[in-house]
């Protein structure tokens, strides 16, 4: 799937402005609240998903790519830049920022499991969800999806 | 006597015998153990203290007594942490 130019432009900004305000509480403004609706949003299949995955998955690149450059001074034994790191919160916020700049109603979705290694017990992930279905990450299956708890009881939506 | 209410901010993700939650303002997760996720349930479905209790009783055929202490505990640290709005008293 072709990208525009504006598409591109608009990735890269979400790149450049999401990383770093991934620490604050922006984050929550475009974070799926209620539990998944799958009616919400745009029709699924068909060329706008495509498009929308298309545009999540460049503008997640850009992310790494920022985080690469970001990285860059410790080659000259310098510190890292701070803010642009490559996390799944930050692919996902920026993805999602970038979306929704294009009228899409994408949103942040956030998901656990238990992890025993972990410092807090969990392991936690985000990832960009668009009518219910994760965009770009396919590894969203194994995390139990965070909701409020306005819905009912499902949390998860077998699909 | 209104029941406690779940803020906003805070999303929970019920997993097999247990819930974690996460606090959208703090970035903290918490771990409630089956019993906790249990009472966490009825929160999430506006029960008050002691409907609570009953179904805690009903579950997991405990005494009252416990059950209303272990309710008790639960509640004032889950609000103690910020994860619950007390319900007003009258």
């Amino acid at each position: 799937m072709k990208l525009s130019l504006l598409d591109r432009f608009i990735a890269w900004s979400a790149a450049l402005i999401a990383p770093p305000l991934t620490g604050t509480t922006l984050v929550k403004r475009v974070t799926a609240t209620a539990p998944r609706d799958a009616s919400a949003g745009t029709a699924e299949g068909g060329d706008a998903h495509d498009r929308a995955a298309a545009l999540a998955a460049f503008t997640e690149q850009r992310v790494r790519w920022m985080a690469r450059m970001a990285r860059a001074p410790r080659r000259l034994g310098l510190p890292a830049v701070p803010g642009w790191r490559d996390t799944c919160l930050s692919r996902a916020y920026a993805a999602t920022l970038a979306l929704r700049s294009r009228g899409i109603p994408a949103s942040l979705a956030f998901g656990v499991r238990p992890d025993d290694q972990s410092s807090q017990g969990v392991a936690a992930h985000a990832w960009v969800i668009l009518a219910g279905r994760a965009l770009v990450d396919r590894s969203t299956a194994q995390f139990a999806e965070l909701t409020q708890r306005e819905g009912g009881h499902a949390t998860q939506t077998p699909r | 006597m209104t029941s406690p209410r779940i803020p906003e901010d805070i999303l929970t993700a019920h997993l097999a015998g247990e819930a974690v939650l996460l606090h959208l303002g703090s970035k903290r997760y918490y771990r409630l153990n089956e019993t906790g996720a249990a009472i966490w349930r009825e929160l999430e479905a506006q029960s008050g203290r002691d409907r609570i209790v009953t179904a805690l009783c009903e579950r997991f055929e405990v005494p009252k007594g416990d059950a209303e202490a272990s309710v008790d505990a639960l509640l004032q640290t889950l609000e103690a942490q910020g994860l619950l709005e007390p319900g007003a008293k009258e």
